[in-house]
This record gives C-alpha cells, structure tokens and sequence, in this order.
C-alpha cells in the first residue's frame, strides 16, 4: 500500500452545487438551503485504489464570476479540480471555461472532471453553447451528469479524479 | 436627613468606596486564606508544590539538593540498613507511604484538559507551503483533539490560515491563530510551516524552538519537501522526532517531571531517595541514640565508674571518666549491650568511696585470715579476731591507710604459736 495525499480543487461559478457535491461525497449529507462559501473550505476523503490510499485534501473555493483577482492563489499544489457547472444557467458553462483557461495559465496542465451538476432537475437544464462543453469534455479526464442532492454520479465523479491524479493508473 | 446631609452621605459613599471594596476584598482573601491554612490536605499539597519548585530550581542551579544528599545517601545507606530493617519498615511506613506518594502525586499530578500551569502541545503539523497537504502531523495522547473530525477541523482552519497569510502582499510574520480555547503557534520556513496547536499560555522560548525545529526539518528534508507529490510515508522519519518535540514541550505539571533532562530526573529521583534515607536515618538515629543512653545508663549505674565527659570523632565515641580498679570492666557492659557504636573508654584510676569498696579495699590491702573479722560501719573500720603477731603489726597501720576510711577499731588478739 503507498499512502498519497492529494490537492483537489472544486471550481465553478457561485451557487452551482461545490460545496453540496463534497459533502455529499465525504459526508453523504445533502442541504436545500445555500450559504455562500467565504474564502475555502478544505474537506479529507480517503479512499483505495488499486495499490494506493489516497487523501483527497478537498478545497472546495468561493464561487465568483470574476476569478482572475483572487483565485490563482488557492489553487497552488493542486494536482487536479472538478469543474461544476450548472446546466440549469448557461452562464455557469461559460465560467468554466474561462476557469479552465486561468488554470493552465497560473497553474500548467491539470487533470479535472467536468461535473454537469443538478441532474435530478434535469427539465430545467438549457444549454445554449454546445461546442463549449463538447471541447471541456474532450479536455477533462472524464464528464459527468451529477446530483447532490440524489447522490447521483458523485462517487464515480470524484473517483474518475483520483485515478487521474495518481501517477500511472490510467483513466477508466 | 436635610438634603445637605444626603448630598454629603452620597459624597462620602462616592469617595470611599474603593476603600469599602479593598476591605471586603482584603477580608475574603484573609479568609481564603485561613481556609487554606486549616486544611490540612491543602498544607499537604502547598508542600508538595514548594518541595517539587525547590527541586526544580536545585535542578537549574547548581543542584546544592542532589549535592548535598549525594554523599550523604551514599555513606550513610550501608549504616543505616545495618540496623534492624524490620523495625525500621515498620517505623517508617506510615510517615513516608503518604509522604512519598503526595510527592509523586504532585509530581505527576494531571488535568487532562487544562494544564494546571504552563502549557501543552496538542497537535503538530508539518505544512508543505506550495498544496497546503498535512506532510506530517503528531497529535498528544493526551489531547482531546485525537478526534478526527476535531483533527480535520483544525487542520482546515490552519490550511486556510496558511494560505490566506501567505497571500497577503505585506505579509509581517502574521502567525498565530486563536480556534476556541486552544491557539495554533505557526512557523514559517521556505518549504513548509510548523503549527503547533497549543493548550494553555505557552512561553516565548516556544517560537524559538518552533524556529529551530522547522530549519532542521528544512534541512533534513530538503529533497523531499521540494519535490513533494504527495506520498505520505515521505516523512514517517520525523515523525518520532515530532512526538520527542510534542513531549518536551508539555508544560503543564504531570510533565514536568517527564520533560526534565535525564539528569535533572537521577537528581530528583535521588532527592526522593534521599528524602527516604533521611527519614530512616533519623528514626535509625532515634533507635541508636536509645539504645546509647540505655548503655550509658547502665555504665553510670555500675559502681566505682564516674562518667565525666563523652566526645565523638570520625564516628568512634570516645569516654572519659574515672574508674575504681574494683569496679566492672565497661568493656564487659559494653559487650551485653545492644548498642553497636564503636567505643573508646578513658578511665582514670581513682577510688571510689562506696562503703562495699571501701571494704574490699581494705580486705584486699589487709588480707585478713579467716580468724580476722573486717566491717566498715559508717566510715569506721572494725577490725576484730585474732591473728598472728606478725599481722598484727603489718595491719594495724595499714588499717588506717584504707581509702576511704575515717576511723579504725583494732581490736585483734595475738594469737599464741602453738609450737
Ligand atoms: N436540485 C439540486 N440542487 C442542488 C444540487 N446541488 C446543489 N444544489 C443547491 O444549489 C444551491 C447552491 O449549492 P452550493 O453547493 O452551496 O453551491 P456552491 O457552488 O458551493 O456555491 P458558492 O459556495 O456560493 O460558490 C443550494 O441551495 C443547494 O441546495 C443538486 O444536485 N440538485
Ligand atoms: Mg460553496
């Protein structure tokens, strides 16, 4: 067994469900009710894989359109994030996007998932930009349609990033 | 009251106040301690403390304790064991069982949560500068915070606080955070900071030994921290180091006695020793004097002794004195006795003038044949029978000559030779 530890950084426009996926995934706790994350929260699941046990040291960062001022610090160490957006406002694909590109820009090539989150409301979805997505999907380690709050696709979101982030284990 | 008097009632309520204050206080205190002073369990423990402090600051010092009791302890154990251990174990268990165990109790006494005095690490971690990752981390195992929820809790707070503080621009070596009742002491080194979650109010010498400590990791582990990926087994090496750091950095009183150097700890060890010899001693002393004065007793009881004078060198007690040559041979007191002390006599002939020395005196000077009758009665001695011519002649004179003896009554006829 080789223990690891490893940064993970949750990113995504403000309200698209961060914060619910990483406590629904360590705590399987889910909330109707939002509270803004201030600053970072930083969040430890531990799981095993192959020959690996690996800490997922969660940071699950404030959500704000305008990333560029504040958020390149906290995404120093980190060995790959999950991108959520929320399909139920289309605005929220276009900051991942532009999140994507701040990252290889401060921090260089990363892998991440995409997390199209609130999937149990999925009627409400709407997307206008559709090459957008199709391009973040070709770039992340994998995408996927979660809900936080019927637990769905989050463990193989999550896990889909920690074989990403560990050295020679190939994506499933 | 006129309002003139209740303007100035109010003036002098307003004035001595503070007066009025400082006596109710003045007089809580006495009686706090007076309290203090009656309970006898309290004594007790006070004495503990100022005994432990006093060991301390011998320990600091040049150690005047462990000094003085050393040669002591050593020359004097052998003696004391000597003597009758089980009569000593008896004497001693009551007095030095509670005595002993009171130290010991307050040498080791512990509040799990609040350190009576001082200070106690809780928890260490070890924080790689570039992801925030928890490198290494030790927890007391005498902390609450084992806790695991409690553990990730604080480290999420540390995590952030690291970040955040490392963030800002004029960053001023902002490094200590208050989470509750408990304080997180941060050090800062190029590659990793060191976060000591500390209980308590922890001294400035700790920033010091922080400081030190994250160089020295810096500098043992300078491959590993600058190419961290992640692998947690990187630094289970520092681990041992960081629970020795944990350890002797626990201010609180239970380890006191743990965190002092292996010398201060023979020192006070052989101070409890010391404190135990010197009890046996002193109750050894105390059986040994009794049993002296018994023999001396029975030494000045014998007569034809005069004890004048006794001195003690190198341990040898030396006897000064007169001696009758018809009284008992101390030596032979000596020997019946159960003293065990080395003796030296000095006696003076001289004569003692007891009438049944008086007597044997002149019975030894006289030689009286059996026809010869000697009896001393009341300082006169009464010389009758009969004998030869010869003694006669010889005794009559020599009667007188008896020391001790203030008249004489010679009344012996001369036998006539039957030839
Ligand atoms: N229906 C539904 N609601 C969700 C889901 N995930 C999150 N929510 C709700 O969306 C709101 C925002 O969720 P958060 O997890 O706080 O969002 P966030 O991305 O952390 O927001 P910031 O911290 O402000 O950036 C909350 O009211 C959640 O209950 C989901 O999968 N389905
Ligand atoms: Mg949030």
């Amino acid at each position: 067994m080789i223990g690891m530890q490893k940064k993970i950084c949750m990113l995504g426009a403000f309200s698209v469900g961060k914060t619910s996926l990483v406590s629904q995934y360590v705590n399987s706790i889910f909330s109707e009710k939002y509270t803004t994350t201030i600053g970072v929260k930083i969040d430890k699941k531990q799981i095993t894989m192959d020959e690996h046990v690996l800490s997922m040291i969660l940071w699950d960062v404030y959500g704000e359109d305008n990333h560029q001022t504040v958020m390149p610090s906290y995404l120093r160490g980190m060995a790959g994030f999950i991108l959520v957006a929320d399909p139920t406002r289309p605005s929220t694909l276009d900051t991942t996007l532009s999140l994507r590109k701040m990252v290889s820009e401060t921090v260089g090539d990363v892998p991440f998932v995409l997390a199209l989150n609130k999937v149990d409301i999925k009627d409400q979805w709407n997307f206008e930009a559709l090459e957008t997505l199709n391009a973040l999907k070709t770039a992340s380690a994998g995408s996927f349609e979660t809900s936080a709050k019927t637990d769905t696709g989050v463990d193989d979101l999550f896990n889909c990033l920690a074989c990403a982030v560990l050295p020679g284990l190939p994506a499933p | 009251m006129t309002s003139e008097e209740e303007q100035l009632e109010q003036v002098r309520s307003v004035l001595l106040a503070p007066q009025a204050q400082r006596i109710t206080d003045l007089q809580k205190q006495i009686e706090a301690l007076d309290h203090r002073l009656s309970d006898p369990a309290q004594r007790a423990k006070d004495t503990g403390e100022v005994l432990q402090s006093a060991l301390a600051i011998s320990n600091e010092k040049e150690d005047w304790f462990g000094n003085s009791l050393k040669p002591m302890v050593v020359d004097k154990f052998q003696e004391a064991s000597r003597e009758d251990p089980e009569i000593m174990a008896e004497a001693l268990f009551p007095i030095l069982g509670p005595a002993v165990r009171k130290m010991i109790a307050s040498l080791i006494s512990r509040d799990k949560n609040r350190p009576k005095s001082g200070y106690r690490i809780e928890q260490l971690f070890l924080i790689d500068k570039m992801a925030g990752l928890p490198v290494c981390h030790v927890a007391s195992e005498h902390s609450d915070t084992q806790d695991a929820d409690m553990v990730s809790g604080m480290l999420s707070a540390i995590q952030s606080f690291v970040h955040d503080a490392f963030q800002t621009d004029e960053f001023d070596g902002l490094n200590t955070l208050e989470v509750g009742e408990l304080s997180v002491w941060i050090e800062w080194g190029p590659k990793a900071v060191l976060a000591a979650v500390v209980r308590g109010k922890p001294p400035k010498k700790l920033r010091e030994a922080l400081q030190i400590k994250i160089e020295k990791i810096h500098h043992d582990y300078e491959a590993e921290l600058a190419g961290y990926e992640g692998n947690t087994e990187l630094f289970d090496a520092l681990k041992p180091q960081l629970y020795l750091f944990l350890d002797s950095h626990d201010g609180s009183l239970k380890s006191r006695f743990k965190n002092l150097s292996a010398e201060a700890k023979r020192y006070c060890l052989i101070a409890v020793a010391g404190l135990v010899i010197l009890v046996v001693l002193l109750v050894n002393g105390w059986i040994e004097d009794s049993r002296w004065r018994e023999f001396m007793g029975k030494l000045q009881a014998e007569i034809g002794i005069v004890v004048s004078n006794q001195t003690e060198e190198d341990g040898v007690i030396h006897v000064y004195g007169l001696r009758d040559p018809l009284a008992v041979d101390p030596e032979a007191v000596l020997t019946t006795s159960d003293t065990s002390r080395d003796v030296v006599f000095h006696f003076e002939p001289y004569n003692a003038l007891q009438p049944e020395f008086i007597q044997q005196r002149a019975l030894l000077l006289l030689k009286p044949t059996s026809e010869v009758n000697v009896s001393l009665i009341e300082g006169t001695l009464y010389v009758s029978g009969q004998a030869s011519r010869q003694w006669i002649e010889n005794a009559r004179p020599m009667a007188a000559a008896v020391a001790g003896v203030t008249a004489v009554a010679f009344n012996v006829r001369e036998m006539e030779r039957e030839q």
